[in-house]
């Protein structure tokens, strides 16, 4: 059988190693890479940790709008007379005008929320909230709020926001507003 | 052999390949965090134009829902008197260039704002509007000369702010008319940064009386009566109308009373909890409710039909459900057919009209536009009565103008206990409103109504007799009124205060007829084609007017029965002629069992006299205007009866349906006081109308089904016309269904008495696509079309 000598191993005796010089540099180059890479990723997961606590509030606030579309304005039995719930409203289920809803809030910190559309509490959303303000505006100037109940057009904004345990206060998200009209 | 080329290199060669390495684990590790850069700034960018894309939505959404806003409010300030709202005439409407023969357009003073008072159209109006807005602003240059109508009729408006301050959330709206329709088309623009959405729908501009009953007099739904519409009244408005004895400005019967005693005393304890605690004023109480359940268990009420209220219905099967089922079983035949199996009657021979009126309501329940075996399978003549049958004495609401402490404190009790029975509110709407604003709540009199009558009084020939000769050769018949009996008005009274003789017409074919004054006939299955139009002296105004000539009955000793004047020294004036007998020169008309395919209409008395202008339909009178009637395909003569409307031709038809009755200021009697009812409950005659139903004072008994809007013209004034010998206002009312004299109805009898006939079947149902009158002064309406709603850009 012949045998090819280019294909031979060579001689371990002739694998040198790397200098300190070579293996300094080298780790030099290496570390400051990794660690770069390391401070972006933790950047890079901000971000994306923003986007989606951006896209759940879009959506929370997207439940609540969804909830509250098709109530009227004012109670039809008290009318103008009664600004916020009614006396025989207690629980969310029995909110059924919009400006029932004004100064509500919906938290998964006492069970209350955040809602869906159905008026349910949507599970597993720790230190997420929802919160409603309804004011009436001025139809000939709609960033000015006037007297609750003085005019047929209303303003609602849910305002999203989250606590967590880093956070001191609560961070708002997001917000949606929509104008309605009286029906 | 030894191929030395392939050779690896000295190592020597390979010195410095650690930093190759390194740099190389660099380049991926950079890759690697490039990439990673990259993903999180898409997602980054997604997230945030998400949420721009959201807020530009919403802000286009705000404009489409501030601009429908903007759109119904300045539209309701075109107060027109013309009944369709067509392409044309929306068109001018938008344009401001309407004429003389669209009738009254008045335009009311704007709402809100300094703009002028009187706008050259809506495209005006609304410019104006939005011109007194704000929260403007302009984005760039082009946006500082609006808000502007262009050459093509287009408004254009300018920017509106969202939020104070904030310039990067806006919406932008134009209004467009939708040539070939009556609409106006809203584009809503809205922008969030450089995010942009547009959306767009259409509006119909139309006009709409949304009552199934609109009266300036006070209102009565007796029992076995059923409303689906709202109803509305003014009365109670002007002093002295309100008072303790009857003066009521709405009165309503429950449909389960007069069947036992027990649940007579049931019913009491349910209108007396319902005036203590309904809070919403729906003639029911919820069991879930805090307020409104609280006594329900006390007083042993439970909701039996399980439709979370406590109401009449319940209590009525409570008494009735023999086997606790929550049903009661009116009609075994029906169940056996309806396939529930062979159930035993609970609920025979007691009411049977009402157990056919709560059954038989609502055929089409599936609302598929057929009735079969599905709408059976949903409760329909299944011979139950059941909480299928979503019973509700009134499916609407009620609309009152008077002050309801007005009303109370004036009765002596909770208005509650004198409208008795449920009502069912269309969602948003309250059961009751009170103190309704004049412009929503309008009263409309004869005057509005002249136009109208005009278009009849020009169709119809004054060629009675020759018409009713070729009827008479063509197997028709006459009887001459000297021969023919007496007959008690209102017919079938048993307090009548006038008598007539009439002329009998029978089996005769009308067409464009004019009926002569001083006719006062009886036509009996006659046929009128097109209009049917009622000649009488409008110049009746002499207070006597309506006792001249009347007669009363004379029952002598020996049991014979003769008529002789009711007040013989009466006489009226008409100018400088005085009148003995005011019947020559009015017209009092009976039709029993005729068929209209078109209207009755007739001149309009100056003067509400209503012992001498007086129309009263009886028997199987039926009225037909649209050959696609549904309901003439039950006819067994359906196919004539099409032929013969399709022979009117299109033009004529659409006058014709606008209003099957247009007899502002007569008294109209739909129905009599002898309830007949047919061996075969099904082929009892039934008065049909359809339409708008205009009359002064207007009585429905009987058997009848009304689809449509009736429109009362007559608001009586004590000391006034009929009322000019110490009448007084809540005499004179709007009566569906039956009441005797001890609800202030002088004309009935009450139960148990010798001229009561039962109580009669009446269903009132209004019609939301019904057309319109020409004439009734009524703002213009906007409603959504819905189909036209877009998102996107126009292309």
């Amino acid at each position: 059988m012949l045998r090819d000598a280019s294909l031979r191993r060579p001689s371990l005796s002739r694998a040198r190693g790397f200098t300190l010089i070579e293996a300094a540099v080298a780790t030099m180059i290496v570390g400051s890479g990794i660690v770069a890479v390391m401070a972006a990723h933790r950047a890079f997961h901000a971000q994306n940790a923003w986007a989606a606590e951006a896209a759940t509030a879009q959506q929370l606030g997207a439940e609540m709008r969804e909830l509250m579309l098709g109530l009227p304005q004012r109670d039809p039995v008290t009318n103008d007379d009664l600004w916020g719930s009614e006396p025989d409203e207690s629980g969310v289920g029995d909110l059924d005008d919009l400006d029932d809803f004004d100064d509500a809030v919906f938290d998964s910190a006492d069970g209350t929320g955040p809602l869906n559309a159905l008026r349910e509490p949507i599970a597993d959303m720790d230190g997420w909230r929802q919160r409603v303000f309804v004011e009436n505006i001025d139809p000939f100037e709609l960033t000015r709020t006037v007297d609750d109940g003085t005019s047929d057009l209303m303003r609602i904004t849910v305002v999203i926001e989250r606590r967590t345990a880093a956070d001191e206060e609560p961070r708002e998200f997001t917000r949606v507003s929509w104008i309605a009209p009286r029906r | 052999m030894t191929n030395r080329t392939t050779q690896r290199p000295h190592s020597l060669r390979r010195r410095g390949m650690a930093s190759v390495f390194a740099l190389l684990l660099l380049v991926v590790l950079s890759s690697l965090a490039a990439s990673m850069a990259v993903v999180a700034q898409a997602n980054l960018r997604a997230a945030d134009g998400a949420l721009l894309a959201a807020r530009a939505q919403g802000a286009a959404e705000s404009g489409l829902v501030f601009a429908a806003h903007r759109l119904a409010r300045e539209s309701s300030r075109f107060v027109v008197a013309r009944g369709v709202v067509d392409d044309g005439f929306a068109t001018r409407l938008w344009s401001g260039s309407w004429t003389l023969a669209d009738g009254a357009v008045s335009v009311l003073p704007p709402e809100g704002f300094d703009g002028p008072l009187s706008p050259a159209g809506l495209a005006e109006a609304l410019r104006d509007a939005h011109d007194a807005d704000r929260g403007t602003f302009a984005p760039d240059a082009a946006h500082g000369t609006l808000p502007s109508i262009l050459a093509d009729g287009v408004l254009v408006t300018r920017p509106l702010r969202l939020e104070e301050g904030d310039d990067r959330v806006w919406f932008q709206v134009t209004y467009a008319r939708v040539e070939g329709t009556p609409n106006i088309r809203v584009t809503a623009l809205g922008v969030a940064g450089d995010i942009r959405r547009t959306l767009s729908m259409d509006f119909r501009l139309g006009k709409r009386i949304e009552y199934a009953l609109l009266s300036p007099n006070r209102v009565m739904i007796g029992k076995n009566v059923l409303v689906e519409g709202p109803l509305g009244t003014r009365y109670g408005t002007v002093a002295g109308e309100l008072t303790a004895a009857n003066g009521d400005p709405l009165v309503m019967r429950s449909d389960f009373r007069d069947l036992s005693t027990a649940l007579d005393a049931r019913l009491d304890a349910l209108v007396a909890a319902v005036a203590v605690a309904d809070v919403d004023g729906d003639g029911r109480l919820r069991p879930a409710h805090s307020l409104e359940g609280g006594d329900l268990d006390v007083l042993g009420f439970t909701d039996v039909d399980g439709n979370g209220f406590v109401d009449d219905f319940d209590l009525f099967l409570g008494e009735f459900d023999a086997d606790g089922d929550g049903g009661v079983v009116w009609d075994e035949t029906r169940t056996a057919q309806a396939g529930l199996g062979e159930l035993s009657a609970e609920f025979t021979g007691v009411d049977d009209q009402l157990a056919r009126l709560i059954d038989l309501a609502v055929p089409d329940r599936n609302d598929d536009g057929v009735v079969d075996a599905r709408d059976v399978r949903l409760g329909y003549s299944d011979g139950v009565l059941n909480s299928l049958d979503v019973y509700a004495k009134v499916h609407g609401n009620l609309a009152f103008g008077v002050e309801e402490s007005a009303w109370e404190g004036t009765a002596g009790e909770p208005w509650q206990q004198l409208a008795q029975g449920p009502i069912a509110p269309s969602d948003r709407e309250a059961a009751a409103r009170f103190e309704v604003d004049a412009n929503e709540l309008r009263e409309i009199n004869t005057d509005d109504f002249s136009a109208s009558a005009q278009w009849f009084s020009t169709q119809a020939q004054s060629n009675f007799d020759t018409q009713a000769n070729a009827g008479l050769a063509d197997g028709g018949s006459h009887t001459p009124a000297a021969v023919a009996p007496f007959e008690a008005v209102p017919y079938g009274s048993p307090t009548a205060y006038d008598f007539y003789q009439r002329p009998i017409y029978e089996g005769i074919t009308f067409t464009d007829v004019r009926i002569p004054k001083g006719l006062n006939a009886l036509f009996r299955d006659c046929t009128f084609l097109g209009t049917c139009y009622l000649e009488t002296e409008t110049a009746c105004t002499d207070t006597k007017w309506n006792y001249a000539g009347a007669l009363k009955v004379v029952n002598a000793s020996d049991g014979s029965v003769s008529f002789a004047p009711r007040f013989p020294s009466v006489t009226a004036q008409l100018a400088s002629t005085t009148l003995n007998d005011t019947r020559p020169h009015s017209n009092s008309i009976r039709f029993d069992g005729c068929t209209f395919l078109g209207s009755i209409a007739g001149d309009t008395p100056a003067q509400y006299t209503h012992w001498r202008n007086k129309v009263q339909i009886t028997g199987a009178t039926r009225f037909y205007s649209d050959p696609d009637d549904p309901e003439i395909q039950l006819q067994p003569d359906a196919a004539t009866l099409r032929a013969q409307l399709l022979a009117l031709g299109t033009e004529k038809l659409d006058r014709l349906q606008r209003s099957s009755i247009m007899l502002p200021g007569w008294s109209v009697d739909v129905g009599n006081f002898t309830n007949e009812v047919a061996s075969d409950p099904d082929l009892t005659p039934r008065v049909r109308l359809r339409g708008t139903i205009v009359a002064g004072v207007m009585d429905i008994r009987g058997t009848a089904d009304l689809f449509g809007t009736l429109l009362m013209t007559f608001r009586p004034v004590a000391g006034q016309g009929p009322l000019s010998f110490n009448g007084i206002p809540e005499s004179f009312n709007t009566t569906i269904g039956y009441f005797g004299t001890s609800d202030g109805d002088g004309e009935g009898a009450l139960p148990g008495d010798a001229g009561f006939a039962g109580f009669g079947e009446i269903r009132l149902r209004y019609d939301p696509d019904a057309k319109l009158p020409d004439g009734v002064p009524w703002p213009i309406s906007v409603d959504p079309v819905a189909e036209t709603y877009r998102e996107g850009a126009a292309p």
